[in-house]
């Protein structure tokens, strides 16, 4: 090996070893929310609170500190005072929703434990935002099961294939099958940044979509997915051990294309934030 | 824009420009640093195969098209990496010979995808390199070594990066070895 590359190789292996280095987890906490049993009986869901109690248990069993609220527990003032109560922790937050989602004005929604027939009451994706941000957290990572939650999820910088209302059946198909077709938009995108909250926020539905709750796998099938890519390790598409909110997203996503949508004309698709970043949520045994 | 176009026109330059047209396929390896405001720095490992063409004779504009793959960078303590990404580059740019090394500076941008999503970005490119012949293979075909600084000015990161080339340029007859 010459006096040339020698070095050179240096610089390649330190490179690729500092590559391969994973960190020690660091403090992970999660909020998980389930509302079901909503005020009334005109509105109740069946699966939304197994759905809570399932990502608890997937979520504490891979390392995460977990507070969890269901139904009365899980009201805008719990889950406001919740994401408060974390003004000052270090490390990666993860915030779940499954129950209604709804628009406020056009402007996406989850829907609380007591508003079922007060819009205002509502958690717009801005203010959900804002809490976050008011709570001066930045590893944020929010996963929503509810319907119209892609209006959580913003796309950065980037252009998403998949539009707001997926499906054969709503003429709402993947937008670019070839990067040449989604250049345009793409500029556009670039050209139009202007800065987005960082968070990363995986949705079960688009903002113009309903998502759906089965009775054959007990859950929303949404959460049903998350479920088994965590607990079956396949969420770990590399298999480089570690799971991360992208292969989870793609995981989520296949799944509800093949196992659902393939056989409901009710058809959707998950949606993903655009951020450059992606986190590792828990290690793969 | 209208992508094709633009790569059709420019095709149609370099095939009727007049000038002295060298090809050539450039395979390169190395690595990025990218970096997002208020959030730490991460390093990937990258690379990229072009089709160059380089107009006029040791000096002169060049056109490059080419695949590209940054991977996914090492995790931080946050547990948190930027995303790997694949994409189709386009750029042009100037050439010029000193002595062995050929030097050049190129622009131009980069349509990608994030890997695991449907998401599509754009963002424009510099890079600034060089190489020196190797070898040449047979009569026609010669093999130059160098090393290439790229720089994405993503709209919410930044790559910089380094990498180490090897080109396999199609010599014209009356250059190539007799």
């Amino acid at each position: 090996m010459n006096r040339t590359v020698r070095p050179l190789a240096a610089i390649l292996a330190l490179l690729a070893s500092s590559a391969c280095s994973m960190p020690e987890a660091p403090a992970r906490t999660a909020l998980v929310f389930g509302v079901a049993d909503y005020e009334g009986t005109g509105h109740d869901l069946t699966y939304t609170d197994d759905d809570a109690n399932s990502v608890t248990t997937m979520l504490t069993a891979n390392g995460w500190s977990v507070t969890k609220g269901l139904d009365g527990n899980a009201d805008a003032g719990d889950i406001a005072n919740a994401i408060t109560g974390l003004a000052g922790i270090e490390g990666i937050v993860l915030f779940y929703f499954s129950g209604h989602g709804g628009l406020v004005n056009g402007e996406s929604a989850i829907v609380p434990y007591g508003t079922i027939g007060n819009e205002s009451g509502w958690i717009t994706a801005s203010e959900l935002t804002a809490m976050f941000k008011a709570a001066g957290l930045e590893n944020v990572v929010i996963i929503l099961d509810s319907c119209y939650s892609g209006g959580f999820v913003e796309d950065g910088a980037t252009v998403d294939a998949i539009p707001d209302v997926f499906g054969d059946n709503d003429s709402g198909g993947i937008t670019y099958t070839w990067f040449v077709d989604a250049t345009g938009d793409a500029i556009r995108g670039y050209m139009g940044y202007e800065g987005d909250s960082g968070y990363v926020v995986i949705s079960a539905a688009g903002a113009g979509e309903s998502s759906y709750e089965s009775d054959v796998y007990g859950h929303g099938i949404f959460t049903y997915a998350l479920l088994q890519g965590a607990n079956s390790r396949e969420a770990d598409l590399n298999v480089d051990g570690y799971a991360t909110t992208s292969e989870l997203y793609a995981y989520c996503a296949a799944f509800i294309d093949r196992y659902w949508n393939s056989v409901s004309s009710d058809d959707y698709m998950p949606h993903l934030s655009g951020t450059a970043r992606e986190y590792a949520l828990w290690a793969v045994d | 824009m209208n992508i094709t176009v633009l790569t059709l026109a420019s095709l149609l330059y370099i095939a009727f420009s007049g000038l002295t047209v060298t090809p050539s396929l450039t395979a390169s390896a190395g690595a990025g640093v990218t970096d997002q405001r208020g959030f730490d720095s991460a390093v990937g490992a990258a690379g990229s195969f072009d089709l160059e063409f380089r107009l006029g004779d040791d000096g002169g504009a060049l056109v490059r098209y080419g695949l590209s793959h940054q991977a996914a960078t090492a995790y931080t303590d946050d547990w948190y990496r930027y995303r790997g990404f694949t994409g189709l580059t386009m750029g042009a740019g100037y050439y010029h010979g000193f002595g062995p090394i050929e030097a050049y500076a190129l622009g131009g941008g980069q349509v990608a995808k994030y890997e695991n999503s449907y998401s599509y970005f754009w963002f424009p490119f510099l890079e600034l390199g060089g190489s020196v012949p190797v070898a040449v293979l047979g009569d026609r075909i010669g093999v130059k070594a160098g090393v290439a600084i790229p720089v994405y000015f993503r709209a919410d990161a930044v790559t910089a990066g380094a990498k180490a080339t090897v080109s396999f340029t199609f010599l014209p007859s009356s250059r190539s070895r007799k």
